[in-house]
Order: C-alpha cells, then sequence, then structure tokens
C-alpha cells in the first residue's frame, strides 16, 4: 500500500501525468486531453492517496497507516501529514482546464502553480519513502 | 592485507604459468592499478552507491539510489523522450516529430525495451525489432549507397534500405567431461535491398545493450583506461588490452568506452548518434538527415529544419540514461555463487572482466563521484579471435576485436527482456555459450571453462546469473 501510494505521488502522477506535461508544453501529453478532465483527475487522485494514507473512504474511518506510523514515529507522521495536506492544497489551485496551462508561457501563474504542485508531490513521495523505511517497507518509484 | 597477498599470489602463479607456455622470460612486472582494483572486496552494491534493491521487471527502469530528489524531475522526463514513438513531420506533436526519412525504430526503448537488452528475430527472416547492421564500404568508410548502417524502416513514400535474414549453422562441441552442446553462428544476407547490392560492404550485426550504470562508466577516469591498458602485453599474460582511440572531430584524439567496440567517447555523442542512426532524428552534434545521396526520396522528404531532436531534450536523455541504477547483486552469499565467484577469478574472466572500477571527485553529477563499483569490464578492447571476428574495423578496432562487455545486470536480462541471448549479435543462447564463443585472448579462460567439471561450470554460472 506504501509503495503503491508513493508510485502513483512521486512517479505516475508528479512526473508521468504532470512534470512531463509541463516541461513538453504538448496537450499529447496530458492525462484527459480530450474530456478535458485533468484537473477532477489530478484533485481526486490525491484525495485517493490520503484516503489510502488515512484509512478513511467517504467519511467511513478504519485502521491506518497514518495510526500504525505515528506510534512508532510521531513526529514522521506528523511530517506526512502535512505533506498531503500540503499537496492537496496545492493541487486544489492548479489552473483548470490545465491544457491552457501547458499552452502558458513561463513564469505564467498557471505554470508557477504546476510547479509547485510538482515539488509538493516529490516531497510527499520522498516522505512516503521514509514512512515505508521505519515501518520495514522498502519504497521504491521506477520511471515507467 | 591477506586478501592482498592471495591475489598477487595468484597472479605470480598465472604468470608463471602462461611464461611457462610461451618459452618467455620472466621479467614482467603486476601491472598496480589491476592489481589494486582486483584486491577491492566484491560486494551486491554493483552500481556502488548508485544501486537498487529490485529484481522485478522493471530492475533497469530505477533512477539511482542516491540520486538527489531533484534529480527526478529531469530523469523523468529523460525517460518520456527514451519511451517516445517519434512520428513523421509534420504532425501535431511539435516536438515530438521528425522521425526518419529512413529508421530501424521509433524510440529508443524499442530496442532497448524496459532500458533493456535486444535479441535477434526470433523466427528465420522475423523483422530485427532490436539489433541492426553496421556497414562500411571496402575502403572502410559509409558505404556510398546505404550509409553506416542499414535503416529497415522508413517513413511513407520512402523506400526503406533493406533487410537483413539470419541463417544458423549449428557448430558442435565437448565439454572437457565430454558432455557435448551445440553452439549457433550466425550468417547474414540480405533481401529487399533498394539501392543495390551490398556484396562489397563489411558488416558488424549489434544488438542494443541494457543501458543501466553508463553514467558510472563514462565517469571512469581516463587514467584508470590508460593504467589497465597494455597494448604491447608488457605483463605477458597473452591479454594486451588497448583503448580505442577515436578522432573527436578537432585533429585530437578521445578514448572510446561505449558501443560493441568502444567505438563512442560519451554518451553525449551514443545518445546523438543512435537519434540520428537509428532513430533518423537530427540533433546540433549531426544536423543533417541520414540520407546517403542516391537515396532521392530519402533525400527529397519534407523535414524539419531542425535540429528534430533539440538540445534540451538531448541532455535531459544524456542525464536519464547516465543515472540509470544498477540492480544488486542476488544471492551472493550462496556457496555455489561464492564458488562461482572464485572461478571467475582463477578461469581467467577477471582478466578482462574487470570487477571493480572506481570514479573520483570529477564527475559531473554528484551521485557518481567517488564510487567504487562493480562492471565487470576494463572498457578496453580485446582480440576475441575468429570465431566472433565481424571483419569490419570501427574506429581503432579492429574486425576481431570487441570491447570487454560489463555483466552487471546478466542475470535479470530474462526477468526484463524475456530472453537469455547474448553477445554482439545475440548468438549466444544465455552466458554458457557466451563464454564458449571466447577465443583469442580468452581462449585459455574459456578453456578454463570448457574443461572444468560440470559443478564448476555451474557454479561460474550461478555467480553470472547473481549479477
Amino acid at each position: 500500500m506504501i509503495n503503491g501510494i508513493a508510485v502513483l505521488a512521486g512517479s505516475e502522477l508528479m512526473a508521468e501525468r504532470m512534470a512531463v506535461a509541463l516541461d513538453s508544453g504538448d496537450q499529447e501529453d496530458e492525462q484527459s486531453c480530450f474530456s478535458d478532465t485533468t484537473h477532477q483527475d489530478f484533485v481526486y487522485d490525491v484525495k485517493g492517496i490520503a484516503d489510502v494514507w488515512f484509512g478513511a473512504y467517504a467519511g467511513v474511518p478504519g485502521a491506518s497507516l497514518d495510526a500504525v506510523l505515528a506510534g512508532v514515529d510521531a513526529p514522521l507522521a506528523a511530517e506526512v501529514r502535512s505533506l498531503l495536506d500540503e499537496t492537496i492544497a496545492r493541487v486544489a489551485v492548479l489552473g483548470d482546464p490545465w491544457d491552457k496551462v501547458l499552452a502558458s508561457a513561463p513564469g505564467s501563474l498557471g505554470r508557477e502553480r504546476g510547479e509547485a504542485a510538482v515539488a509538493a508531490l516529490g516531497k510527499l513521495a520522498d516522505g512516503l519513502k521514509r514512512a515505508g523505511g521505519k515501518l520495514g517497507v522498502l519504497v521504491q518509484i521506477p520511471s515507467d | 592485507m591477506h586478501r592482498k597477498l592471495q591475489v598477487v599470489v595468484g597472479s605470480l602463479v598465472a604468470l608463471v604459468a602462461v611464461a611457462a607456455v610461451v618459452g618467455g622470460p620472466l621479467r614482467a612486472a603486476v601491472n598496480p592499478l589491476r592489481a589494486a582494483l582486483l584486491a577491492e572486496p566484491l560486494t551486491p552494491q554493483l552500481g556502488g552507491d548508485t544501486s537498487r534493491v529490485i529484481s522485478t521487471e522493471k530492475a533497469y527502469t530505477y533512477m539511482a539510489e542516491n540520486s538527489p530528489v531533484e534529480r527526478q524531475r529531469v530523469f523523468f522526463f529523460g525517460n518520456r523522450i527514451f519511451n517516445t514513438n517519434w512520428v513523421a513531420f509534420p504532425a501535431s506533436v511539435k516536438l515530438f516529430d521528425g522521425l526518419g526519412p529512413t529508421f530501424n525504430r521509433n524510440s529508443c526503448s524499442g530496442c532497448h525495451v524496459r532500458d533493456g537488452r535486444g535479441s535477434p528475430p526470433e523466427t528465420a527472416g522475423g523483422p530485427m525489432d532490436s539489433m541492426l547492421i553496421r556497414l562500411s564500404g571496402p575502403d572502410g568508410k559509409p558505404h556510398p549507397a546505404y550509409g553506416d548502417q542499414l535503416n529497415d524502416r522508413a517513413i511513407p513514400g520512402v523506400n526503406p534500405e533493406g533487410r537483413a535474414v539470419i541463417n544458423y549453422e549449428a557448430v558442435p562441441g565437448n565439454y572437457g567431461d565430454g558432455t557435448p552442446y551445440t553452439l549457433q553462428k550466425p550468417a547474414y544476407r540480405f533481401a529487399d535491398l533498394a539501392f543495390g547490392p551490398l556484396d562489397d560492404a563489411e558488416i558488424s550485426p549489434r544488438v542494443a545493450p541494457a543501458v543501466i550504470g553508463l553514467g558510472l562508466l563514462e565517469a571512469v577516469p581516463l587514467a584508470t583506461l590508460d593504467g589497465l591498458a597494455d597494448p604491447e602485453d608488457s605483463d605477458r599474460d597473452g591479454i594486451p588490452g588497448r583503448i580505442n582511440w577515436l578522432d573527436d572531430g578537432k585533429g585530437g584524439k578521445v578514448a572510446g568506452r561505449f558501443g560493441w567496440k568502444a567505438n563512442v567517447a560519451t554518451l553525449r555523442d551514443q545518445a546523438a548518434g543512435a537519434a540520428h542512426g537509428d532513430i533518423g532524428l537530427t540533433t546540433s552534434l549531426m544536423p543533417t538527415q541520414n540520407c546517403p545521396a542516391v537515396q532521392s526520396a530519402c533525400v527529397a522528404a519534407v523535414a524539419d529544419p531542425g535540429p528534430e531532436l533539440s538540445d534540451e531534450f538531448l541532455d535531459k536523455l544524456v542525464t536519464y540514461v547516465r543515472t540509470l541504477a544498477v540492480p544488486v547483486e542476488r544471492d551472493a552469499a550462496t556457496p555455489a555463487v561464492r564458488r562461482g565467484s572464485e572461478l571467475f577469478r582463477s578461469f581467467g574472466c577477471a582478466a578482462c572482466h574487470m570487477p571493480t572500477l572506481k570514479t573520483d571527485a570529477s564527475a559531473d553529477l554528484p551521485e557518481l563521484r567517488n564510487q567504487t563499483f562493480h562492471p565487470f569490464t576494463d572498457l578496453l578492447l580485446h582480440d576475441l579471435g575468429e570465431g566472433l571476428a565481424d571483419h569490419r574495423p570501427d574506429g581503432s578496432a579492429t574486425g576481431s576485436e570487441w570491447r570487454t562487455t560489463p555483466l552487471w545486470g546478466l542475470g535479470l536480462i530474462g526477468r526484463v527482456n524475456g530472453h537469455d541471448r547474448l553477445l554482439h549479435d545475440g548468438r549466444a543462447r544465455g552466458p554458457a555459450e557466451a563464454i564458449l564463443w571466447h577465443g583469442g585472448e580468452a581462449a585459455a579462460a574459456r578453456e578454463a571453462f570448457r574443461t572444468a567439471p560440470a559443478d564448476d561450470r555451474a557454479a561460474l554460472i550461478a555467480f553470472l546469473n547473481s549479477l
């Protein structure tokens, strides 16, 4: 579970769906280039990561990785929570539709917000990797 | 200290044996750099601190373990370029068009699947999906009608140059204990040639190698290559080892490190060369389309004014291949692997497949600096005899010289790429056949393997498969 959400944060979402599209500026690199629902994809992908971490879905609480980590390393658990909050906040304010961000000039507000979301996801993946280390899980993030 | 002593004694024993065979005087000195590197302990961290604990089908696809987090950005974009399926110009993907006019595959990953190793066609006459044929004319220059490799694919409206067909001939032999084996030797003929016969061409078939750990190999100081090279065989071990000195295009010479004959000096040159020769992409390094003058449709094809692969993209692609991690060794502690590791040295394999190399503080990327790692190559050219010879010189490499192939990652080829084909043309089915094809400077090591008891042969193979 930890490896799965770390790979989603640090490879699929951060790199393949977001950073690669920002770097190429190519609409073909956009997640949902036909439906134009890319921003919603991002929002719910990150919510999915948080749901897995907190063991909660649709308001129903459950046993959580968050609680397990808090029992082992409370400061790291607090850091991961804060990294999740940061990521959720950064993704919430991303430009919509996303292809307009890809077409915008370097330094534009839309691109800066995109870069901030990429940075937040990278830090989240790193935090999840360290959390995995604390819990005895080797987190590996492949390139494809 | 004890270990060093053992190595020195071992070398002297080998030296006496060689001297006895050739009848020469015993005055050669042990190469101090070679002795020092052979004395380094072998660890499962085959790629030094870049190594990853991973052995899945994606084992070659990870970023170096010690790369800083901020490297991910370039690494993942480089991966995107590596996996890009290029399309003919003009297309809606402005940054990713420019394929051809002639080409072999439309992506890097087409041949280097999951950053891994290619193989010959599975069926006789099948398309070469992850290997190619290098060509030159009788004068050693690119062939006047076909250039320096056969492009078997082309964009619409342009003829592919032709295709190569492999036929294998069975080559039977016996191990020292009488156990028979059958090798297969490839012969090549051409079909569907669009620009006349290739009877006068020198040819060199080449399978796509895996692309892990290349940044470490690039960062090995030239002084190390110089120190290991022994072109006059002054230590009289029968294994000279030469640097492939290449023209640097500016009137000087540069040491080749990459390619089956160490025929390319840097990863930037390698990437630009492959983009140009294999995919048909121009770069600032190779700005003109890959179209010999007689190929009129190729010359006339509408092309992106270029470069089709920008410097920015090329740099990111190079950073990507520089920072691909090497998987750790598996099963290093099992008795068979430990025994195989010892036999690797006593058979003489380590004379060329140098277990340990080092980088210093001068590497561009911090994660590649001051690394001690285990590629099992000396990056030098060795004459492997007539059995493997392609008779096509390349740089200063002769037709029977090949660069020592790195062995790290060897045991994962099956899992990553689903085959066991080895050597430059993929003729060998597994490590044992690859060893049995070694001749020339490696003939003594091959004979040590061939005549060893079956248990020892199995142990050596177990060691190779642990890498």
